[in-house]
């Protein structure tokens, strides 16, 4: 069974890069386009069969750098399915006319659809291993592997905006990065062992408190500081909106919903390795105070007119905060709102990023100014929008809508009540914003609009798919705090 | 000796606050990288053969800085030099009070010694602040390198070293955002016409 579950690992990683490589001497681009979706599908079979098999495990399996448990499957899922959306939806964007009205692509013209799937191949690839990297050291390297690929793809379009969206990101999250290895090195260094098995998840976790106790603090400071530059948690967002609006719509879907759960990962698992040796209350602060700080500081932004995907980043500030929270309270009942979060935001967020290309297609301007009045020329694309940000926003019967009671719960349950009183507050009023820019983006008087904003049948599968996703998730969100899996997930993280 | 290389390798970090020309703050932040490689050659006399490779790969690393940045200067000339917005002096004076300062605020966290430690923290806040005061992209670049080589000093530092695996993959990885970041950088040139990150300015809420 390890072996194949070793097997299947390594297959998850190789497959997105042996479809990159396949393409290569491929011209023709609806060629291309297929032969990458069916190594995407591939992978993304590959992915939930090893999920599906670590759920049947009854506890936790290490082997060869590799961890299999239930965060794995959990993370490694979403990260699948949001890649096989992404991949799914990247034709439309590479033919959209908005990506070649540019005057300058950042790639030959040629040789751009092709370099596309290289970059996207080798960011996913990392993403589907994060779950999967049983050592800190090897995580480390793997998070900071997704910043080369990613950076390139979020300058793509070779305009000026998004040379500079790529530019920041590329700078603030590497020197987070940066600050995250020195932690590591501390950590390496206040250990006994001189092996790469030292910085194993097991391994750290069985560190007992010693006179290094301090030492070890300011380690998992420093880690936690680099991740969160990673992850966008404020105060060290700056680059997250930029980054996230400039992006193509489908690479823009994978940083949202799952680059920065996956860098979460990382910290959650550091968290969970430490908090005997650190302290549970300090290791848990950190965490609480990510969240509340980056719900407080996304909360006035979607209050602002702004446009579609700028509106949509700032919406990942404020769910990335939620999750911290929840995280940082780690009860059996904060699990299961961080566990229907997670997966209902990458869903949500992925439509909302998706319904880009077709918005931008219909309303050129809604790539730099507030949308408008959607609903008036494309209902099929309002009503996808509409699903999105509902979701988005929290509105029952959102998935989204139960994780945040199964939290805010949770924390007045944790005799939390600044905690729950103040994240409540914040939430209702990121709640308000949203519904606003909900209801003028689809009702509100109609921007000039081109075309008819008909969607193609493979988006409105998609839409359907997701939407569906999202429905059964309500409905089973209240059977998650008592199940098994949050206990596997308890035991884990406590 | 270790500590003298540590606060060598500041004082080539804090050059690279004060020159003006690019090629030589190129030439500084190389050879903070050579002297790594050095130090970690030699420890390899001490260790296993591991240890020879992550030296040889610590030296590429120093040729591959030189040669993509040195590289790239040719490619993306300016017609007129960046003005930065404080004279050098002024930037001298901050970058030194302010890694003091933070070297002395920080709590000791557990390096091989006290003098690898605050001569690793003095670099990386150097480095910092150099992304903040230089307006350069291309002076960007370096202050992530020199606040990388002040972090790869620490693990040079430890008795018995990093894993290999860490060396060679943080090595692998700065190989290729180098190349990334000069790809950017060439852009950014090339579609604004100059280096200067504070034209970047087109994205605010």
């Amino acid at each position: 069974m390890t072996s194949l579950l070793g097997l299947l690992g390594i297959a998850v990683v190789a497959l997105p890069l042996l479809g990159a490589a396949v393409i290569q001497p491929v011209a023709k681009g609806s060629t291309v386009d297929l032969v990458f979706r069916i190594f995407t599908a591939l992978t993304t079979i590959t992915a939930l069969s090893l999920a599906g098999l670590i759920v049947t495990l009854h506890h936790p399996i290490g082997k060869d750098l590799m961890v299999f448990d239930s965060a794995s499957a959990l993370f490694l899922s979403v990260s699948a399915l949001v890649g096989l959306g992404s991949t799914l939806v990247s034709p439309a964007y590479l033919d959209s006319a908005v990506l070649f009205s540019t005057k300058r692509l950042f790639f030959s013209e040629q040789r751009a659809r092709r370099w596309y799937y290289l970059g996207f191949a080798c960011f996913w690839s990392a993403l589907l291993a994060i779950p999967l990297a049983g050592n800190l050291g090897v995580a480390w390297l793997l998070v900071e592997a997704t910043t080369a690929a990613s950076a390139l793809l979020v300058g793509f379009s070779g305009k000026r905006s998004a040379l500079e969206a790529g530019w920041k990101y590329l700078v603030l999250t590497t020197l987070g990065l940066t600050v995250a290895l020195l932690g590591v090195v501390m950590l390496y260094s206040t250990t006994r062992g001189r092996s790469l098995s030292v910085l194993d998840w097991g391994a750290l976790s069985a560190l007992t408190s010693h006179a290094h106790s301090s030492a070890l603090l300011v380690a998992f400071l420093l880690i936690m500081a680099g991740l969160a530059a990673k992850v966008g948690w404020a105060p060290v967002h700056n680059w997250l909106p930029d980054a996230h609006s400039e992006a193509p719509p489908p690479v823009s879907a994978l940083l949202s919903a799952a680059l920065l759960p996956s860098v979460m990962l990382v910290g959650w698992r550091v968290k969970s390795a430490l908090y005997r040796s650190v302290g549970a209350h300090d290791v848990s602060a950190v965490f609480i105070g990510f969240g509340v700080v980056s719900l407080a500081v996304a909360v006035p932004f979607l209050w602002r007119p702004m446009p579609w995907k700028r509106l949509l980043a700032y919406s990942s500030l404020e769910h990335m905060g939620v999750l911290a929270i929840g995280i940082g309270i780690g009860t059996p009942l904060a699990l299961a709102g961080v566990v229907v979060h997670l997966i209902a935001h990458a869903l949500a967020k992925s439509l909302g990023f998706y319904s880009a290309t077709p918005l931008f297609r219909t309303q050129p301007r809604a790539a730099r100014l507030p949308a408008r009045g959607v609903a008036l020329s494309s209902p099929g694309l309002a009503a996808v929008m509409g699903i999105s940000l509902g979701t988005l926003s929290g509105l029952p019967p959102s998935p989204l809508f139960f994780s945040e009671v199964f939290i805010l719960a949770a924390a007045f349950l944790a005799g939390d009540l600044w905690l729950g009183g103040l994240a409540t507050v914040l939430l209702a009023l990121g709640f308000l914003g949203i519904l606003h820019a909900l209801i003028e983006g689809l009702m509100g008087s109609r921007r000039q609009a081109k075309g008819d904003g008909h969607l193609g049948a493979g988006f409105a599968t998609l839409a359907t798919c997701a939407t569906t996703l999202l429905m059964a998730l309500a409905g089973s969100a209240f059977m998650l705090p008592s199940s098994a899996f949050i206990h596997s997930l308890f035991l884990w993280a406590a | 000796m270790i500590g003298a290389i540590g606060w060598t390798m500041v004082v080539l970090a804090v050059g690279v606050v004060v020159v003006r020309r690019r090629s030589t703050a190129i030439g500084l932040v190389t050879l903070q990288a050579l002297m790594l490689a050095a130090l970690e050659l030699f420890n390899a006399s001490n260790r296993s053969s591991e240890y020879l490779l992550s030296g040889l790969a610590l030296l590429a690393k120093a040729v591959f800085i030189a040669v993509v940045l040195g590289w790239s200067v040719l490619r993306t000339r300016q017609d007129r030099p960046i003005l930065e917005d404080s004279a050098s002096p002024v930037r001298l004076l901050i970058a030194v009070l302010g890694a003091l300062s933070i070297v002395a605020l920080l709590p000791l966290g557990g390096l091989s010694s006290t003098a690898v430690e605050r001569a690793t923290i003095a670099c990386v806040v150097v480095g910092i602040f150099i992304l903040v005061l230089r307006k350069a992209t291309l002076f960007q670049v370096l202050g992530l390198l020199v606040a990388e080589n002040g972090v790869a000093f620490a693990a040079t530092a430890i008795r018995g070293g990093m894993p290999i695996v860490i060396d060679l993959g943080v090595i692998f990885d700065i190989f290729v955002l180098l190349a990334v970041a000069t790809a950017l950088h060439e852009g950014i040139f090339h579609q604004f016409g100059t280096g200067d990150a504070s034209v970047l300015r087109d994205l605010r809420d």
